[in-house]
């Protein structure tokens, strides 16, 4: 009794902290999603392309969107508005309709030359929040529309958006697998290998100029470093066996791979060049796959030294290993978050797998997919994201969903398979 | 050496036996004359009446009911009849001589009326001045404490709610809140300092800790951005800072301080 009267005081003192400590209480009722209103850009030329400027705010309302921050929707406008500053601006039509946000802009387009503004204003407080100028060229348009996208997040949330990272994946669109990259939301694919063979795992550099892949070009899955500006590529690791699975350190000095050339698969850490193996674990196991903690201290990786593929944590040194996964008996593909504060993995669930994020100290397991099997996820470099490779009734491809699971879309469009998406750092 | 002779008690004396039928001889005396102990103790009734709560009306002028009868009627006051000679007046009472001078009524009752609404009336300003004089012990006391003396106005000092600058602000905010709410995950909770200088104006904003909720945050700093236009200036000109603890409201909470 004394003891639950002991606890009960604790409860109650630590629930009261910020009362006693002279912390006002402000509430109010009522939950609703913000509302943004995004009027498609308003020419200053003669002749106007209204078609190409309707891209803007096709780009800004998806990004918000998906966001899951606000309910974005392009809206004519309804005002005979003709300036920019908020005192020019009547709010009273967007506010009635019931709109939070406003995103206005106004553009040029002169011999291939594109200048354009973006603002976004707050209705209820009528004033201005954000407002970026950008120069470049017509077919800049959908990379600056995301790029202020990314500014509008940075401006509600205090973080910028990934809307202008890009993700790479394996397609199959050309009969073979190939490594493709495209933007975030599947727009511009491009193949970045064309060597008929079997490519796979892509990865990014920090910088988000070089991509890591293996590849059986040479009949043995051998590691590849490739520019993502050139054609220059190079082998980083050619040992007898796999050379699979690599993953680039956060300082971008270190390549983390599975190696078998001593027998079975063992995580090996290399000079970004192929140099300085270090063999990290010593088990008669298959050890693979490994995924960099944000701090570079710490690697998760996948190991079947129980029987089971689970995955492990342990330091960047190779000691310390511990099981991280002790739910489900196949647990593949970990990611470690940019936070640092996840780690997101596949697990087999009945004949498919699901996507899960566990706590790196094994704490809060949960399932995020549901539909369909979902494998190799990979978080967006702000942490709000994370693509997966899916094979659903909706369509198969590359998905996207935010970190909580919630509004799952496929982005990967075109003929053949999409699956092992990464993403780019910024 | 000092030595002590011992006393012999005697007991039950014969001057105790004497003294003991000489009480009961006074006794049954007394109860035999029956004055000792009166058989009916006379009641003496005391009625009291405040006066503060009769009715104010004119009992002459007033319904049936509360017209004294006649015969119940207080005595008419002495008449007073004009001295012989007129008196010096008065130095010590300057208002008496403005007042009429005191002639004979003609009409009894009438007079009596007078004095007794000219009491009532006494009466009631004194009870009134009772009453403001409690008003305003209140409100200095809230003066001392700090607050003006504007009760339920910023500035104000008391204890009751909505009288200090903080639940002014309080409600501001809430007001403002109920505008702007949106969040995203279950129990979301910005708490945030904030500074407001002397002219009223927001000066600093500072996030001490959140859930997570990004969607809460933004309607937190939407309507501290959209309640901040409304401040007046703190009590006493001063920079006021507080810390406050903002939460959604679910149907089944309330606020509490």
């Amino acid at each position: 009794m004394k003891i639950f009267l002991a606890l009960l005081l604790l409860l109650a003192s630590s629930a009261s902290l910020y009362a006693q400590s002279g912390y006002i209480e402000v509430t109010a009722p009522g939950n609703r999603q913000l509302k943004m209103a995004v009027a498609p850009p308003r020419s200053l030329d003669v002749s106007p392309d209204s078609a190409s400027a309707g891209i803007a705010s096709d780009v800004i309302a998806y990004d918000m969107n998906l966001s899951g921050l606000v309910a974005a929707e392009i809206h004519t406008e309804q005002s005979a508005d003709k300036g920019f500053p908020p005192a020019d601006i009547d709010f009273v039509p967007w506010l009635s309709a019931g709109f939070d946000m406003l995103v206005r802009s106004e553009y040029s387009l002169k011999n291939g030359r594109l200048t354009i503004e973006f603002r976004l204003f707050d209705v209820i407080n009528r004033k201005l929040i954000t407002a970026k100028r950008y120069l470049g060229t017509a077919k800049d348009l959908r990379r600056v529309s995301h790029a202020f996208a990314d500014e509008i997040l940075l401006a509600l949330t205090g973080e910028k958006g990934p809307f202008t990272t890009r993700i790479a994946y394996v397609s199959t669109q050309t009969g073979n697998k190939e490594i493709f990259v495209m933007d975030w939301d599947g727009h511009n694919p491009l193949p970045l290998t064309k060597n008929g063979s079997i490519n796979l795992n892509p990865a990014f550099s920090p910088d988000g100029r070089e991509i890591l892949f293996t590849s059986y070009k040479r009949r043995n899955p051998d590691l590849y470093r490739r520019s993502l500006s050139n054609t220059a590529e190079v082998a980083v690791s050619r040992s007898k066996g796999l050379n699979i699975t690599g993953s680039w350190s956060p300082d971008g000095s270190k390549i983390a791979l599975a190696l078998s050339k001593d027998g079975d698969a063992e995580i090996y850490t290399i000079g970004k060049d192929g140099s300085h193996p270090t063999r990290l674990t010593i088990n008669p196991a298959l050890d693979l796959n490994p995924a960099w903690s944000p701090d570079g201290k710490q690697l998760a990786f996948v190991s079947d030294r129980l029987g089971k593929p689970q995955i492990f944590v342990m330091n960047a040194d190779g000691s310390g290993v511990k099981r991280l996964t002790i739910s489900g008996s196949y647990n593949v593909n970990p990611s470690w978050s940019p936070k640092g504060d996840k780690i997101a993995y596949s697990r087999m669930t009945g004949g498919g797998f699901n996507i899960f994020v566990i706590a790196p100290d094994g704490s809060s397991d949960t399932q995020l997919t549901f539909d369909g099997s979902n494998e190799n996820p990979s978080w967006s470099a702000d942490g709000r994201f994370i693509a997966f490779g899916s094979k659903r009734s909706s369509g198969n491809g590359v998905y996207v969903m935010r970190a909580d699971g919630a509004g799952q879309a496929k982005v990967s469009h075109g003929k053949g398979g999409h699956f092992q998406p990464v993403w780019s750092a910024r | 050496m000092v030595s002590r002779t011992p006393r012999i008690d005697t007991g039950m004396s014969a001057s105790f036996i004497a003294s003991a039928v000489i009480h009961l001889a006074v006794f049954l005396l007394l109860a035999w004359s029956g004055r000792l102990l009166p058989l009916q103790t006379p009641v003496q009734e005391t009625y009291y009446v405040d006066v503060v709560n009769l009715p104010t009306a004119n009992p002459s002028s007033g319904a049936p009911a509360q017209k004294p009868a006649e015969s119940e009627a207080a005595p008419p006051p002495p008449l007073l009849t004009p001295p012989a000679m007129a008196l010096p007046p008065s130095v010590t009472s300057p208002k008496a001589v403005s007042k009429p001078p005191l002639v004979p009524v003609p009409h009894k009752s009438g007079a009596a009326d007078a004095a007794f609404a000219e009491r009532m009336a006494k009466l009631e300003r004194s009870a009134e001045a009772r009453r403001e004089e409690a008003v305003f012990d209140t409100l200095r006391s809230k003066v001392k404490t700090g607050g003006s003396s504007k009760i339920g106005m910023p500035g104000a000092g008391g204890a009751e709610a909505g009288s200090r600058y903080g639940d002014y602000i309080k409600s501001r905010l809430e007001d403002a809140l109920k505008v702007t709410s949106s969040y995203s995950t279950k129990n979301p909770e910005v708490v945030v300092r904030l500074t407001i200088a002397p002219d009223g104006r927001l000066s600093g904003v500072k996030i001490e800790r959140s859930s997570g909720d990004a969607a809460f945050e933004l309607a937190v700093r939407r309507a501290i951005d959209l309640a901040s236009v409304k401040f007046t200036v703190p009590p006493g000109r001063t920079v006021y800072e507080n810390g406050f603890v903002f939460k959604p409201r679910s149907i089944s909470s309330g606020t509490s301080r």
